[in-house]
């Protein structure tokens, strides 16, 4: 296990942000922290990096304590955090050469991690004349030095116009591809988020309400997907389709289907789509609507 | 399974990587140049004045010491802010220890400021006259300013980290180092001409000796201080700020 939170309560004064927080983050995995705001996901963030300490509970991180093993922990984990809070007076260079160091590396990684994160070109200007998405890849830069085998995002599309978000995200998931990390990202944006997850845990007031892989809530709470299927015959094709088991219904529109099927079997679906792509029967198809956020609405509203 | 202490876990190469990074960046390189101008001059006083007459040389040690401390003091002063606004939280998600945050700091602002005082003293002397460094009546003035340029700066560091904030580890400094001991003597000298059966400037001495340690030895005790008082209070009060600055920021909830 690469995160295991045990009953981790964490209360700021009078305000009790966590209140009995248990799950566990697989190795390789790509998690969405899913909650409404105020739920604790970023909270649970600084308590993995060991920024914060629970007022009770157990934190492990690939099996050690945040803030008894501190190097242990910092040198296998990247954290990109919610605010922006880089040092405006250093150029970007500066900063990143800095932190590569603190991580016995050399000045080259800094250019390296820039130039993944797309920031290359603005190495030398000052920090504080950065626009909002670019401290955010800054911040990227920065969570990527030393490829770290554990990536925790804390809202890494916010703030950014819709372009900057896909190819943030975009990123992301190269990144995972690339680097073999386990990703935690915190967010409230489901649909694109939906993309790049493989688990879920959903969070709610400093509850967590369910968490796993997204395939087995989506089958526990019962939540589909909708496909756009574009064809040429629509009518035989939406025949075919309509007997599999796991379509619940489909929709014949001119050219194309709108298809709901169970979650859990959308990916065999995509399987058949790509088979009769093969023999023309499909020209193209997509996920037209994510069910991410019925899943989210659902698990959220039984707690 | 006993683990190592902390402190046997610091890595030098973070320290002195981050200590760097504060003292270029943070701090600032201006503040160090007019430390080491501080220096120059401080050395050059000394060897102007020489070392004969020591109640001169022990007021102007007196003042550079008061400068010494107001300079350390704004440099760590910079805490508050670096964890005010959040750069010390990104400097802490990556591998450096709370522990290891705080020693950079250390080393950045009093440990450099110490540094450049004693030398700043020990060389003139050893040129002029290496075997005055022996004479009690030098070397005691130099160690007793030294410690209050040490506790000076222990209330910056505590302060920084108790606000969180560089200006109110700036006010908390100056009230230690003027607003507290102007104001003792003020209210003393006007006690002093209203009540003249107790000896009030002996007392205000005292309690001026509270903000400024080097007080106590001397030289507005002309009847002879108490060296180890000086010594004492000056390196241990600062020698706790220090201790209960590094637990208070190690055991804080939220960086
Ligand atoms: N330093 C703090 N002091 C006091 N209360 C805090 C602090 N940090 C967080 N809280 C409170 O704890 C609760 C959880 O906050 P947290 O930031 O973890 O939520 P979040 O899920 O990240 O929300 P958002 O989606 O708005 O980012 C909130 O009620 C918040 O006001
Ligand atoms: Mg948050």
């Amino acid at each position: 296990m690469s995160i295991v939170f045990d009953n981790v309560v964490k209360i700021y004064g009078s305000v009790e942000a966590l209140r009995g927080v248990s799950f566990r983050v697989g190795e390789g995995s790509m998690t969405g922290l899913l909650g409404p705001n105020g739920a604790g996901k970023t909270t649970t963030l600084k308590i993995t990096v060991g920024l914060v300490r629970p007022t009770r509970g157990r934190v492990l991180v690939a099996g050690m304590d945040p803030l008894l093993e501190e190097h242990g922990v910092k040198s296998i984990l990247g954290y990109l955090p919610e605010r922006p809070v880089y040092p405006g007076f250093v150029s970007v260079r500066t900063l990143l050469r800095y932190l590569a160091k603190l991580r016995g590396l050399s000045s080259r990684y800094a250019e390296r991690v820039a130039r993944l994160a797309g920031l290359s070109k603005y190495m030398d200007s000052k920090i504080n004349a950065l626009s909002r998405g670019y401290l955010q890849r800054l911040g990227l830069a920065q969570a990527l030095l030393g490829e770290p085998e554990i990536l925790l995002l804390d809202e890494p599309t916010a703030n950014l116009d819709p372009a900057a978000r896909v190819e943030i995200l975009g990123l992301i998931a190269r990144l995972k591809e690339d680097l073999g990390a386990t990703v935690v990202i915190s967010s409230h944006i489901l649909p694109e988020l939906q993309q790049v997850v493989d688990h879920v845990i959903l969070i709610s007031k400093g509850r967590v309400v369910d968490y796993g892989p997204l395939e087995e809530l989506a089958r526990r709470y019962g939540v589909t997907v909708v496909f756009r299927v574009d064809t040429p015959a629509p009518r035989s094709l939406a025949r075919r389709l309509i007997d599999l088991d796991s379509v619940k219904g489909v929709l014949i529109h001119d050219g194309w289907l709108e298809v709901h099927v169970e979650a859990l079997a959308s990916g065999e679906l995509g399987g058949i789509l790509e088979d009769l792509r093969g023999s023309g029967m499909v020209r193209g198809f997509k996920v037209k609507t994510g069910y991410l956020g019925e899943l989210y609405e659902k698990a959220i509203s039984s707690a | 399974m006993r683990r190592p202490s902390a402190l046997r876990r610091l890595s030098l190469h973070r320290v002195m990587t981050h200590a760097d990074y504060v003292s270029t960046h943070v701090v600032g390189r201006s503040l160090l140049v007019s430390i080491a101008a501080i220096a120059v001059i401080h050395a050059f006083g000394i060897v102007t004045m020489g070392v004969s007459s020591t109640s001169a040389l022990a007021s102007m040690l007196l003042a550079a010491g008061m400068l010494y401390a107001i300079l350390a003091g704004l440099a760590v002063a910079s805490m508050g802010d670096d964890l005010g606004q959040g750069y010390a939280s990104l400097y802490l998600a990556h591998p450096l220890s709370r522990a290891e945050y705080f020693a950079a700091w250390m080393t950045a602002g009093p440990l450099v400021v110490l540094v450049a005082y004693l030398l700043s003293v020990a060389a003139p002397l050893i040129a002029l006259n290496p075997s005055s460094m022996l004479d009690a009546s030098v070397y005691l003035p130099v160690l007793c300013i030294a410690g209050q340029i040490s506790f000076h700066t222990s209330v910056a560091v505590f302060s920084s980290i108790l606000f969180k904030d560089k200006s109110k580890a700036i006010l908390a400094l100056l009230t230690v180092i003027i607003i507290a001991p102007t104001l003792v003597v003020f209210v003393g000298g006007l006690l002093a001409s209203a009540i003249h059966t107790v000896d009030i400037m002996s007392l205000v001495a005292k309690i001026v000796g509270v903000f400024h340690p080097a007080v106590f030895y001397m030289p507005f005790t002309p009847r002879g201080g108490s060296a180890s008082l000086s010594l004492a209070y000056g390196f241990g009060a600062s020698l706790i700020l220090y201790y209960l600055g590094y637990r208070f920021f190690k055991y804080r909830t939220d960086i």
